[in-house]
């Protein structure tokens, strides 16, 4: 009998869930709550990590050539868009990609070794940067201009000069708000980089919705010749850069099956051979962390540290990988999809930002984006408030459901 | 009260003597007819119909909570709500008729003439409407979701039904048109079973209006909203119109709505940023407009 009843219970809450019919009670109010606090004490998990472990996966440490991926061989291609600018051809360089997909690694290893002889201009925009005066006045301390009143002195300047140059522009989707007035620093942008193209190999990194965004709206992809990207890895790319890391380290791994691998036949039928069960919930846990990942780096590297359940001497346990559904974390109100959908199009956003792009009051945004990091959805940095990677790929696809983001 | 059989004998006396023999033919077939309407077959058919309009109205809410809760989906379902519907009422007659009842072919072909002549004087708009129904189901010159205008209303259907089509307006107001009316008129159809429609904001400005920034600004406006659907063009348009002898620019902003319901969000939107901008950079009138000479 109680067989049955779990047997029963087992197939009417999915059923509840898709109709709707799901009623908040005080045990999934609880499951909210942990929920929230698995989403909000990532850091804090991380850092019980040993050392060398974490350093491994440190996402803001530069990787050597030997534990980076390199997908569609993005390096050769700008290699090549390089040679063909030194030969006269006025190239320019986008590097798209997810936040997080690797794109200021690949601009790092290109550097290394395409540009190691030449002069390199870094311009990485840390905040946003959407009015006129302050894309001039980033340019012009970056090239050593003085005059920076108008686009065309900064294009006279940079032209006047006898020596080539690459720039390297990190952060394109910090150079717009989504305001009536917020697209004046692009278009100074756009005259600068069309002007001096003979003169300057122009390398931007730009994620990749604020990219569709600006294409769809002003077509960005026609102020560059060649676009690459960078969150396009495959399965086993993705195996390959967890493993990578790992292999590293002097850790073995003990993967932990949930219920229904414990209850499948291709399970059952390894149990005799310890070695065979590893090496198939391996390759289950990584087909997950695919699908979930869909080629972004630096979510499959929180996905992974946060799978490890315990390191004892030289073995790490990793657990059955369960993605978190944000669909119980109560966020599918209209203007928190697209606070969100905002966040998605600029990487980061402050509060006042916010009010620009929606055109709500500052109380407003602060209570939406506050509501939103209490829930773990969103983690707030000085830069503003951003994605928490663990919902990373949940609140896209969502996004995308509801037609807000395409 | 007279029972068949006695109607049958006072009611034709002189045929009956003449030939009793058909009276004798004609006498199981009216026994036949009163078995055919027992209390057991009426019970029995009464219980079917009021299953059926209650699984209807189920499948009608189940299916009302699934379009809800799968946004991607929500059109698609809710079209199928007027086919099973249909469809279950159908099996249910049928249930009813061939099932239950089951006259002979002889019956059905007398009730119908009958029916038929009855309801055809007296029913004639609930038939039409009938018509107008199945015609809306198998013609679909819209389904459920789609944002229409007939008849000088314009909103969202919510239902189609047999009798009658439902929209609701953008006031909120429930609006019921007969399916004749529809059949009889011409409908327009924003999103023709797609989730965004084409929104037009107008503005309309003085002649001497600097055209090429207010269609910026304009652009810029709509590019801006929240609500707005990127995948399809937004279009800024001006036409030169005279109103009361003044020249007068029309500025319509064409941009399209992520989803049918954010309609007159984007509209209202569009404008106040439109307005408002105008405003901060002194681009609107405070001037008479431009007269047109006499």
């Amino acid at each position: 009998m109680r067989f049955a009843s779990r047997k029963l219970r087992q197939i009417i809450i999915p059923i509840q869930t898709i109709f709707g019919f799901k009623i908040i009670n005080n045990q999934s109010a609880q499951k909210i709550v942990g929920l929230s606090t698995f989403l909000t004490e990532t850091d804090q998990k991380i850092q019980e990590l040993p050392k060398s472990y974490r350093e491994l996966f440190d996402l803001n440490k530069q990787v050597d050539q030997e534990l980076y991926v390199n997908a569609s061989d993005n390096i050769r291609g700008v290699g090549k868009a390089y040679e063909a600018w030194k030969q006269g051809f006025p190239s320019s360089v986008a590097l798209i990609g997810e936040k997080g997909s690797g794109k200021s690694t690949l601009s790092h290893l290109l550097k290394e070794e395409y540009f190691k002889d030449e002069k390199v201009i870094n311009i990485e925009i840390k905040q946003s940067t959407w009015k006129i005066e302050q894309i001039l006045s980033l340019l012009g301390s970056s090239f050593e201009i003085t005059d920076v009143n108008r686009p065309e002195t900064i294009v006279n300047a940079i032209n006047a000069r006898d020596e080539k140059v690459i720039v390297n522009l990190e952060g394109l989707q910090k150079l717009y708000l989504r305001n009536i007035n917020g697209f004046d620093a692009l278009d100074a942008l756009w005259l600068i980089i069309s002007e001096t193209k003979e003169k300057v190999f122009w390398m931007a990194t730009c994620s990749r919705y604020a990219w569709e965004f600006l294409n769809k709206i002003e077509g960005i992809e026609t102020h560059f010749t060649h676009v690459f990207l960078t969150d396009a890895l495959s399965e086993a790319n993705i195996t390959s850069v967890i493993l990578n890391r790992h292999n590293k380290s002097v850790y073995k791994l003990n993967f932990e099956a949930d219920e229904s691998t414990r209850r499948s036949r291709n399970y059952k039928k390894r149990l005799n051979d310890p070695k065979a069960v590893q090496e198939y919930l391996k390759e289950i846990y990584f087909e997950r962390l695919a699908d979930i990942t869909e080629g972004n780096t630096s979510v499959a590297t929180i996905l992974w540290l946060r799978s490890i359940k315990k390191v004892e001497r030289r073995t790490i346990t990793i657990s059955p990988f369960q993605p978190v559904n944000i669909e119980t974390l109560e966020i599918l109100k209209p203007e928190t999809l697209f606070t969100l959908a905002a966040i998605v199009l600029h990487d980061t956003l402050k509060v006042a930002e916010l009010c620009r792009v929606l055109n709500l009051t500052l109380a407003q945004s602060r209570v939406l984006l506050s509501r939103l990091k209490s829930r773990g959805v969103l983690i707030e940095e000085e830069s503003g408030y951003y994605l928490n990677q663990l919902v990373y790929r949940q609140v896209l696809r969502l996004l995308k459901r509801r037609n807000i983001i395409h | 009260m007279l029972n068949a059989q006695d109607t049958l004998s006072t009611v034709q006396p002189d045929s009956a003597v003449t030939d009793s023999s058909n009276v004798l033919n004609i006498k199981p077939k009216i026994v036949s007819f009163e078995e055919l309407f027992s209390t057991g077959k009426i019970i029995s058919s009464i219980i079917v119909l009021i299953l059926a309009f209650l699984l209807n109205r189920f499948i009608t809410f189940l299916l009302g909570k699934l379009a809800e809760n799968q946004a991607s989906y929500r059109l698609l379902i809710k079209r199928l709500i007027p086919f099973l519907n249909v469809a279950l009422w159908s099996v249910a007659l049928f249930i009813v008729i061939g099932g239950i009842i089951n006259p002979p072919v002889e019956t059905i072909l007398t009730v119908g003439a009958s029916i038929g002549i009855a309801v055809g004087f007296a029913a004639q708009d609930i038939l039409k409407n009938i018509f107008g129904g199945f015609i809306i189901i198998l013609d679909s010159p819209f389904q459920v979701g789609d944002k229409i205008e007939i008849d000088g209303y314009y909103g969202e259907v919510t239902g189609i039904g047999l009798r009658s089509t439902r929209i609701v307006t953008p006031d909120d107001s429930l609006v019921t048109i007969p399916n004749a009316d529809i059949v009889n008129n011409s409908v327009s159809n924003s999103n023709t079973g797609a989730l965004d429609c084409q929104v037009v904001a107008s503005i309309y400005l003085p002649a001497d209006s600097n055209i090429n920034t207010v269609k910026e600004v304009a652009y810029k406006a709509a590019i801006s909203s929240r609500y707005v659907y990127l995948n399809k063009p937004v279009v800024v348009i001006t036409e030169n119109q005279v109103i009361d002898k003044n020249y007068i620019i029309h500025l319509k902003v064409k941009a399209y709505v992520l989803d049918i319901r954010y309609e007159f969000l984007l509209k209202g939107e569009i404008t106040e940023l439109i307005l408002t901008e105008l405003n901060r950079r002194q681009l609107l009138p405070r001037s008479v407009p431009i007269k047109q000479p006499e």
